[in-house]
């Protein structure tokens, strides 16, 4: 909200500079967002108010402020009133049909005003708080409303049907023109989870205004008007809140209303704004006002206890102190007497009306703590000590901590995308289950949540290959989203996805160029799988249709599908604009968690070596070869058998056709003692014999 | 034979001792010692003569064997020995390029995230998750912030159902902890948060917060200034101030927001700070006692502080960067600064 330095003097007499007054006030809580020099030796503070304050959503109310902080006091505009012959209940009259929405409805006639354009001090007034002067009778509402901040509204009397108003909900299908010229339906606000219809002005017929947002076009006050209704009443923040959200429509009017206006400004802003009208345009201001009115509530008391005020500040401030804080703010004080000890140390702090936000003792609390000022409490020089809760990292933070690193040494850089994806990319990727998706998303590509990190990855690969960096190596590890049954249980998990493309090593002058591939990829999840302490797990060669079909695995982990990963199927590379080979995989991390533990034990190492045999296999080109691996070692019952490597794929001249060489290096090793030649030797007889018989292997001839 | 025994002695000690390298030794290994060697041909002939010249040739025969054998053998060392000083006083160009590896970075959010924790475990604080979707109960209304209230249009939610909402603070974690755990509770909750806002230098519709809160016995406005001033020079350095300013949050009573010095310019004011000296940073306050009372906690029994803040915003002034959607186009020359 704009605040004009020199219009503020006008409520409050101050000595601060521009600058020094933007400073006050940033520290009682009005931030100053701008503060600029405008011409006519004037100053603007852009200032934000909480929304708490509503009270400070005026010169008036900001002049109270500053009379807190400089002791001075903060003077109430005039509102006397000179008026004519006519009686108000002779021309007009008013009924509220809603008095929840619209407790208060005060409105004064004004006959015979000139409409013309204000005098330029009042046009300079209003524009230099950024408002923009229409002619006199609006403006002098406007100017009124910057003053005080209350509201009010000029009806051109004779447009209204049978001269009288009504404050009603909208009926079905009413229509009502505003002052912006658009043609707004007034139907059920169902979508808002409420039943209300929007609360109207109207007259003898049809809607003539928004209450407490914008006005009708049709008896806008303009150059033919001669008669003036004006309005100025309270409606309910909640009705003013809903239907403005409704409408999509704020205004300065709504704004105010929504956020709580004052019930004792009504007549005071109503005859101050009618006489400024009658004062700039001429006109008999009508005898006396109509006001519907229910009893105005009591002012509020509430107790204060000083001892509380310092166990929740930490400071030690007196009772005098918090006396003279509380009546600088406008609040009453009464002591308790003196034959009732108990409460002897409780005050009694009445709350003055326009001060709608205090409601309970804590609100006295802040008050009081701010009026000090935050910068006074003195922050001590140890922190508070606090036995029970200890600074822990729950095993789930350690072991992403140990993951992220494993990954940074397996030369995955970790990237972070948006939990968003738009859901053409989850159709592409996804059938098992829907996508999370956003009832009001800031656009479609937005729009529902990520089902999986893969599609996001592809695209900061996209991007990157579009920036001349070719060797990308990238993971992510973040959540997931999945709406199920019927879109009431909503599930969040842990993923892990990397995507890598290029070099499988950094390019060197004394080496072969040698893109990443299938192996390199099986390798990465292999190497990470067991530095975690993943030992066991399965990968299969899986065809995973539209994301890798021809090299695509899936990684099990105790019969349980783990993840998945391969090469990138062609087509995506046009979808993602890719150049290729491009290398991915997803692994359930939620899942993955249950097998990876932190807890270290020591295994003593090895006393006696291992005897490595080589054995050259030819076998029929369809076996796998971790089919051979798994007969070799149930053959040495394992316990014989340290492992199993393959060190040659051979498919030459020299094997015969359907058949390939396969070369394995195997490790004898017993526990308690370093096995003989004679172990070994029939060992490897009793191997080659089942391999024989199971698969039709044969020892290859050197 | 003997003498042709004799001779072949001479000959190989004389071009073992000559063989200059590994190869030239090898081939004399082959010429002395292989298959079709002179040496080895009268191996295969001793069977054919007579048994007393067998004896003294055969004797012949494998002495010269094991005296190769044993020169070569001295030889090869020797040679080895030689051939790794050559290589070891090979003149290399050494500004040709070494062999790299690919070496993995962590984000810098996560960098900057797991500092906060740090700093914040170090203080005795433990850390706390929630879920990203969250119900309209848990992100507003435990927390004071009923629906029309003003407070909410500050906010703007994305909705999933009438109730259910991505969470635009990870506040409603305070909720979920106390509701669990009686006092005390010193927690840090870090996570995505979002909010409705249209994407520029400054402003993206999800971000990642870091909320804290600690509940107890005493716990002043004045422990909440020394908790957050402690941590302004664990993560920016000891000269770093921090300011308090009154202001509103539905959830804290009193509620303010709190800005560091400006490390750009040291507080003097520059074009960074909009020459106010100070960097906005979040919002604090004493914990409101109807948000106690939401959670089962008496308000005359405990007090609490909690905060809030924003970690791309720190990492924004800690690296000094000034357009937070570079933390998510991860342009891997920008990974690799950190």
């Amino acid at each position: 909200m704009k605040i004009s330095y020199n219009w503020l003097k006008e409520f409050v007499s101050f000595t601060l500079s521009p600058q020094e007054l933007a400073g006050k006030l940033t520290m009682l809580g009005f931030e100053v967002e701008e503060l600029f020099k405008q011409e006519g030796e004037d100053y603007i503070l852009d200032l934000k108010i909480t929304p708490n304050r509503p009270d400070c959503l005026s010169h008036l109310g900001i002049a109270r402020e500053i009379a807190t902080v400089t002791g001075a006091k903060a003077f109430l505009p005039q509102n006397k009133v000179v008026e004519g012959n006519y009686k108000i209940e002779e021309v007009t009259e008013v009924l509220v049909e809603d008095s929840q929405a619209c407790p208060r409805y005060s409105a004064r006639v004004i006959l015979g005003v000139k409409i013309a354009p204000s005098p330029d001090w009042l046009k300079r007034r209003i524009e230099s708080v950024g408002l923009r002067p229409v002619n006199n009778v609006v403006d002098a509402t406007n100017f009124v409303l910057m003053e005080m901040g209350h509201p009010l509204h000029a009806f051109d009397f004779n447009r209204l049907k049978e001269r009288r108003i009504v404050v009603r909900r909208a009926k079905p299908n009413e229509k009502i023109t505003t002052l912006d010229g658009l043609e707004r339906n007034l139907s059920s606000p169902n979508r808002l989870g409420s039943s209300e219809e929007i609360l109207v002005i109207a007259d003898a017929e049809k809607p003539v205004a928004l209450a407490g947002i914008m006005g009708g076009l049709e008896s806008e006050v303009g150059e033919t008007t001669e008669d003036i209704l004006l309005e100025s009443a309270y409606f309910n923040p909640t009705v003013i809140h809903r239907g403005s959200r409704f409408l999509q429509l704020k205004t300065e009017a709504s704004y105010r209303f929504e956020r709580g206006t004052i019930l004792g400004n009504i007549p005071i802003a109503l005859n101050r704004a009618a006489e400024m009208i009658r004062s700039l345009g001429g006109g008999k201001i009508c005898q006396g006002y109509l006001d519907v009115f229910s009893n105005e509530p009591p002012l509020l008391e509430l107790n204060l206890r000083p001892e509380r005020i310092n166990k929740i500040l930490g400071i030690k401030l007196s009772r005098e102190e918090v006396c003279q804080i509380l009546e600088r703010l406008g609040f009453t004080v009464t002591m308790h007497s003196a034959e009732t000890p108990i409460l002897e140390e409780i005050l009694e702090v009445g709350i003055p009306s326009f001060r709608l936000d205090i409601k309970e003792e804590i609100d006295l609390i802040e008050e009081i703590a701010r009026v000090h000022g935050y910068d006074k409490i003195e922050s001590g020089f140890c922190l508070p000590v606090c036995q029970k809760t200890g600074g822990q990292k729950s095993e789930k933070e350690k072991i992403i901590a140990k993951v992220k690193e494993i990954l940074n040494a397996l030369g995955l850089t970790e990237v972070y995308t948006l939990s968003f994806m738009s859901p053409s990319a989850q159709k592409e990727f996804s059938n098992t289950f829907e996508a999370v998706t956003l009832k009001n998303p800031l656009s479609l590509e937005i729009s529902t949540l990520r089902l999986r990190l893969l599609p996001n990855l592809l695209e900061i690969l996209s991007y990157n290959q579009n920036h001349q960096i070719s060797d990308v190596r990238i993971f992510e590890l973040g959540k997931i989203y999945e709406s199920k049954s019927e879109k009431r249980d909503f599930q969040e998990r842990l993923s892990l996805a990397g995507v890598v493309s290029g070099l499988e090593k950094p390019h060197h002058w004394q080496d072969g160029i040698k893109t990443f591939d299938f192996f390199a990829l099986k390798g990465l999840i292999q190497t990470f799988l067991t530095s975690i302490g993943v030992e066991i797990f399965q990968m299969r060669q899986a065809n995973l249709e539209k994301l890798c079909s021809a090299k695509g695995i899936t990684i099990w982990l105790n019969n349980n599908l783990l993840g998945y990963g391969g090469e990138l199927n062609l087509s995506l590379y046009k979808e993602y604009d890719l150049k290729g080979p491009v290398f991915v995989f997803e692994l359930d991390f939620e899942f993955l968690l249950k097998y990876i533990s932190l807890k270290k034990e020591y295994k003593p190492l090895p006393k006696f070596l291992a005897i490595r045999r080589d054995l050259a296999l030819l076998v029929p080109q369809t076996i796998e070869s971790q089919k051979i691996v798994e007969i070799i070692q149930k053959t040495g019952k394992r316990k014989w058998i340290e492992k199993v490597e393959l060190f040659d794929l051979y498919q030459g001249e020299q094997i015969p056709r359907g058949n390939k060489g396969l070369g394995f290096s195997i490790f004898y090793k017993a526990e308690d003692r370093t096995l003989t030649e004679e172990e070994v030797h029939s060992l490897e007889q009793e191997i080659l014999t089942h391999l024989e018989e199971e698969i039709g292997a044969k020892r290859r001839a050197r | 034979m003997e003498e042709t025994l004799r001779n072949l002695s001479h000959e190989a000690e004389r071009e073992i001792l000559e063989a200059s390298d590994l190869n030239a030794l090898e081939g004399l290994r082959v010429k002395y010692l292989g298959r079709k060697s002179s040496l080895i041909e009268i191996l295969h002939q001793l069977g054919t003569l007579p048994l007393d010249k067998r004896r003294i040739i055969g004797k012949l025969a494998n002495e010269v064997k094991e005296k190769f054998t044993k020169q070569l053998q001295e030889r090869r060392i020797i040679l080895e020995k030689k051939q790794e000083e050559e290589r070891l006083k090979e003149a290399i160009d050494i500004t040709l390029p070494g062999k790299k590896i690919f070496l993995g970075k962590r984000h810098p959010l996560t960098q900057v995230l797991d500092e906060i924790v740090e700093i914040f475990l170090g203080m005795g604080f433990s850390v706390a998750e929630g879920p990203d979707i969250e119900t309209e109960y848990y992100n507003f209304e435990a927390l004071n912030t009923p629906k029309d209230h003003p407070a909410r249009d500050e906010q703007d939610t994305f909705y999933i159902t009438d109730e259910i909402l991505l969470r635009t603070q990870t506040s409603p974690v305070q909720i979920r902890v106390m509701e669990r755990q009686k006092p005390p509770v010193r927690i840090i909750a870090p996570g995505r948060c979002y909010r409705r806002d249209a994407i520029d230098a400054s402003h993206l519709p999800m971000f990642h917060q870091v909320e804290g809160l600690y509940v107890d016995k005493n716990v002043t406005f004045a422990d909440l200034k020394a908790t957050l001033i402690a941590f302004a020079r664990a993560i920016l350095g000891e000269e770093v101030r921090v300011r308090f300013r009154p202001h509103f949050f539905p959830f804290t009573e009193p509620s303010a927001e709190y800005d560091f010095s400006c490390i750009i310019c040291g507080g003097k004011g520059c074009r960074s700070c909009q020459n106010t000296g100070w960097m906005e940073i979040s919002g604090a306050g004493m914990v409101h006692p109807q948000v106690f009372r939401n959670v089962g906690y008496d308000p005359e029994e405990v007090s609490g502080f909690a905060f809030g803040m924003g970690v791309e915003r720190i990492a924004m002034l800690k690296f000094g960067i000034d357009d937070i959607r570079l933390f998510y186009e991860n342009d891997l020359r920008f990974l690799a600064q950190f």
